[in-house]
């Protein structure tokens, strides 16, 4: 190549970047160094002139564009900033003065850059990147590069659940990083220490789910009552507007009703007016007021200062369907889908054994056939009131070891405590017992927007908090496999865990849960959810205490600030020193839909109101 | 750039035939004559250190030489420290590209004038005459000739930019040697366009071994010092009248010289001290009239440059100065030499020792 085309050649790098609008030339690939594209390593070196330096401001792990000699379009990362005084550079030494000329600072800076993407430079609107194979020249053409290059070159999904904004350099830049849809099906753990923005991030991906996925579901397992404030605004306003309506699955357990039997029955007198009383009123009324009363407690203890507007009770025979209620929080209204909820022992029982982690495999394999020896009966307090005879019928008629005999017993003894079966509201009148209400399940088809399961009564017990949540997603499998039988498409279902471990816990990590219930639990919301078009995004400060399966079958990693030994186990050791002491809502994000390599952003700010620690 | 045209040089010089004459060496110093006196009392003053106060620009040349049986190449460098948007500035370079005077046979000395490519290239005197067999020079003269011109030109453009309010130069304010009053002109006027621009310039001398400005009565006297004077030089009077521990400001003195030379100019006067460091000194001079406009800031500034000299033993800003002129000469030089040797001119031995000096100087980074 002769003289005037090679100087032409490099000269149109120039113009080519400007010309495309891949952003500002800062300087040029130094032909004083070695630029290096290996297998192993890749390093540019940059010369920067100290005006661009202080004007460009370039910080470690920013992004640089490099429009190569041989046609390439590079995109890469900061990992070094030389800066050397020109006392350094000519190796002058003061014998007494301590140098403090100012003027030697104007050296210019030399940048150590990592490339990672390439395309070719004349295609680049068009072209998939691909890591760096190309050979990189000094005098090749370095530009900061503008936000549509960057998200071009790290192959950023135009759509797909907002995650936050590309960080780079400590700073956030304006380029949004987004998940796409198939990645949610592939499922997402997100890990990261207490405070590190986790749960802002999962409540921002729930909103950010509902906005861009037409006709998604979110469930969302809620022990800390974070989902039930996504219908109010945040401190400052963000990008999504705080929800209208929310579902809430609140499990009345019998010691829910007998903890609140008066407060009820105040409440409901109060709306029945004219000093009436729920033994005063038909069934129907009466139920409904246990079921006003029930979302008016709801209100007090969720939205503290909120008023209920009105509120419309769905019953059918005495049970209590849905509540629907408008509540008015400061400026702000919305609909409240209240869903009480409770299993029926008669209807569940031959799930109990999967549900529960109390009885042997031997007891969970004569369970169902237990029970019927107790009769026709199967609400759980006749159960239970018969429970020794069976136990004794069953070790009399079919061998049962008395060992396992009293593991029934005990086991049952453990259900029944937790209040989760036939529950009911009750009250004592003349002729005996009167039951006004019962609570069931809901129509698990008819979940749309956001349903929170509310599992705050449930913090201290994790047992029944995981069998109410086994359940409840078993259910919402069903109703999707159901839709997939029929040969519908099933409604986009997701997911959200926060606290995973606490449900899905390692062999080891806690003692009385069953390793085989809790693997097959993820293994069918995971492997078979699917097709079934159910993504589940996990999240925990304590991946050492999840199921290792909920790790294998997570296709993106999400890491927030995280000890390095938490990041080896989510296998993303080689991001512990940007996330040691990251800031909060900086994250990597590792994913089979980012071609090249992991992504670091920021989240956004909370979009609806975070209680925050 | 340089590569290529010292190619283009190169063809020139293969085709010379002609054997240069070896020059003369030069004869012993001989400047004007000149009064020295004191200013005032207590002429030693310890310099205790303070704050860095001054940011001055820093002028810096160097000069190398690479010669053959038909032709002898000068190389200079200029680098000027903290005058404008890079911390240093050169010539060849922003301020200048004349940087290469040569000496050959007149034939081949015209044929390089008429070619445009070779622009850089110095081949007569500053009055006009070649740099041939009969130049009636020394190397020294043609050194100081392309130094002088290329740090004034330097001088020049430092003047013209919003370079602060001092200008300190590797070397005398100007040379006083009675045979150099066109340099002299050359320099006193980049000086008085300094001081129209508000700048003061101030010199700085290293190599003092053949000064003998404080070998006068007066000087001697004013120190207190009792020395042979025809075995004395500054760096011996410094020796004596300062302290070996410490840094210490000899001076100031006033230097005048008698009448005009054979052309008329005048030599200004200069006020300067003596800055002893730890026993090794050098010469810190300026203009009388700017020692008179900078009042007491103007000791200052010797003492600054006293306190801020490094481990080579000059003042901070001028050591810069110098190691970035060196790097540049030994690049060029080590450019000329491959593009010389490529057409298989052969170099004198000096030259290529000349040569190995300068790589290795440009490997360390000119330090």
């Amino acid at each position: 190549m002769w003289k005037a085309e090679l100087r032409s050649l490099v000269e149109a790098l120039r113009r080519e970047v400007e010309e495309r609008n891949l952003g500002e030339v800062v300087g040029r690939v130094s032909p004083g160094e070695a630029a290096s594209i290996g297998t192993e390593t890749r390093r540019v070196y940059i010369d920067v002139d100290f005006d661009t330096y202080l004007r460009l401001g370039i910080r470690i792990g920013e992004y640089l564009g490099v429009a190569t000699v041989l046609g390439s379009a590079m995109l890469g990362r900061v990992v070094e900033v030389r800066r050397r005084h020109v006392a350094h550079v000519t190796h002058v030494q003061t014998l007494y003065a301590p140098v403090e000329d100012p003027e030697g600072l104007r050296t210019p800076a030399q940048i150590a850059l990592e490339p990672l993407t390439e395309c070719p430079l004349k295609e680049v609107e068009n072209c998939e990147p691909t890591p760096v194979y190309t050979p990189v020249d000094p005098l090749s053409v370095v530009f900061k590069p503008s936000p549509n290059f960057i998200a071009k070159m790290l192959g950023l999904p135009g759509e797909g659940v907002l995650l936050g904004r590309l960080y780079a350099g400590g700073a956030e830049l304006p380029v949004e990083v987004r998940l796409p849809e198939r990645a949610l099906y592939q499922h997402v753990l997100a890990v990261g220490t207490t405070g590190a923005g986790k749960t802002v991030l999962l409540k921002n991906m729930a909103l950010s789910t509902l906005h861009e996925i037409r006709n998604a579901t979110v469930v969302a397992l809620d022990l800390q009552g974070d989902y039930l404030l996504t219908t109010l605004p945040p401190e400052t306003p963000g990008l999504y507007q705080p929800l209208d309506e929310i579902t809430v699955i609140m499990p009345t357990t019998r010691h829910f009703i007998d903890r609140h039997r008066d407060d009820i029955q105040h409440i409901a007198a109060e709306i029945l007016g004219d000093g009436h009383t729920l033994l005063d009123v038909n069934e129907d009324e009466a139920t409904k007021a246990v079921g006003y009363a029930l979302a008016k407690l709801f209100i007090e203890d969720t939205y503290p200062g909120a008023r209920l507007i009105e509120a419309e009770i769905r019953a059918e025979n005495a049970e209590v369907k849905e509540i629907a209620a408008k509540v008015e929080a400061g400026s702000r209204v919305f609909t409240l889908r209240l869903l009480p909820w409770a299993m029926k022992f008669a209807e569940t029982y031959a799930e109990v054994p999967r549900l529960f982690p109390y009885f042997s495999e031997r007891v969970s394999l004569l369970f169902q056939r237990l029970i019927h020896m107790a009769g026709q009966e199967h609400d759980i307090d006749a159960i239970m009131r018969q429970l020794d005879a069976v136990a004794e019928s069953a070790a009399r008629r079919i061998k049962l070891h008395q060992s396992q005999a009293d593991n029934f017993v005990r086991g049952m003894h453990m259900v029944y405590e937790t209040g989760l079966f036939d529950v009911s509201y009750n009250i004592a009148d003349p002729t005996g017992q009167r039951t006004l209400a019962t609570f069931g399940e809901p129509d698990y088809m008819d979940l749309h927007g956001l349903v929170a399961v509310d599992l705050r009564n449930f913090r201290e017990t994790p047992t029944v908090a995981s069998a109410v949540v086994y359940r409840v997603l078993s259910m919402i499998f069903k109703a999707r496999d159901e839709e997939l039988q029929r040969g519908a498409e099933p409604w986009p279902t997701f997911i959200y865990i926060d606290e995973a471990h606490y449900y899905f816990p390692q062999a080891g990590a806690r003692e009385d849960f069953n390793k085989e219930v809790v693997e097959a639990m993820i293994n069918k919301l995971t492997r078979l959810g699917r097709v079934r078009k159910i993504g589940v995004i996990f999240a925990t400060h304590s991946p050492a205490d999840l199921n290792d399966l909920a790790i294998q079958l997570t296709n993106t990693k999400i890491a927030m600030r995280s000890e390095p030994k938490v990041l080896e186990r989510v296998d993303m050791a080689d991001y512990a020193g940007e996330l040691a002491y990251a800031q909060s809502g900086v994250a990597v994000v590792k994913s089979f839909t980012y071609t090249t390599h992991a992504i670091t952003l920021k989240t956004l700010p909370p979009q609806t109101k975070h209680r925050g620690i | 750039m340089a590569v290529e045209r010292f190619g283009i040089l190169a063809e020139y010089l293969a085709v010379a035939k002609k054997a240069l004459t070896p020059l003369p060496p030069r004869e012993a110093e001989d400047s004007r004559p000149y009064a020295v006196r004191p200013i005032g009392e207590g002429l030693i003053r310890r310099v205790e250190g303070g704050v860095w106060r001054f940011a001055p620009v820093a002028v810096d040349g160097s000069t190398r030489k690479l010669s053959g049986p038909h032709f002898s190449a000068y190389v200079v460098g200029v680098a000027v420290y903290g005058a404008g948007e890079r911390a240093v500035s050169f010539i060849p370079g922003d301020l200048g590209r004349r940087f290469l005077a040569l000496r050959a046979p007149r034939d081949v000395l015209e044929a390089v004038e008429r070619d445009e490519r070779l622009d850089f290239l110095i081949v007569r005197r500053s009055d006009g005459t070649y740099l041939d067999e009969r130049c009636g020079c020394t190397d020294e003269d043609i050194f100081d000739e392309i130094r002088i011109s290329a740090e004034s030109a330097a001088l020049l453009h430092v003047a013209q930019r919003d370079a602060g309010d001092l200008a300190v130069l590797d070397g005398p304010i100007y040379l006083d040697h009675w045979a150099k009053t066109r340099l002299l002109a050359i320099r006193l006027d980049a000086v008085e366009k300094l001081r129209k621009a508000g700048i003061a310039a101030v010199g700085v001398v290293k190599r003092v071994a053949k000064s003998r400005k404080l070998c006068t009565e007066e000087a001697l006297e004013a120190l207190s010092l009792s020395v042979d004077t025809h075995h004395c030089n500054d760096a011996y009077v410094a020796s004596l009248a300062a302290p070996q521990r410490g840094i210490y400001l000899i001076g100031p003195f006033h230097l005048g010289y008698a009448g005009k030379d054979l052309r008329g100019y005048s030599f200004p006067d200069k006020v300067f001290w003596y800055a002893s460091i730890y026993g090794s000194a050098f010469r810190v001079e300026m203009l009388a009239d700017d020692f008179k406009r900078l009042g007491g800031d103007a000791e200052e500034v010797a003492a600054w440059l006293a306190w801020t000299a490094t481990n080579r033993g000059a003042p901070y800003v001028i050591d810069v100065a110098d190691v970035f002129a060196r790097r540049l000469t030994a690049g060029l030089l080590i450019a000329l030499r491959t593009a010389v040797k490529s057409r298989n001119i052969s170099l004198t031995y000096d030259s290529e020792m000349e040569f190995l000096n300068a790589l290795r100087e440009y490997v360390e980074g000119g330090a």
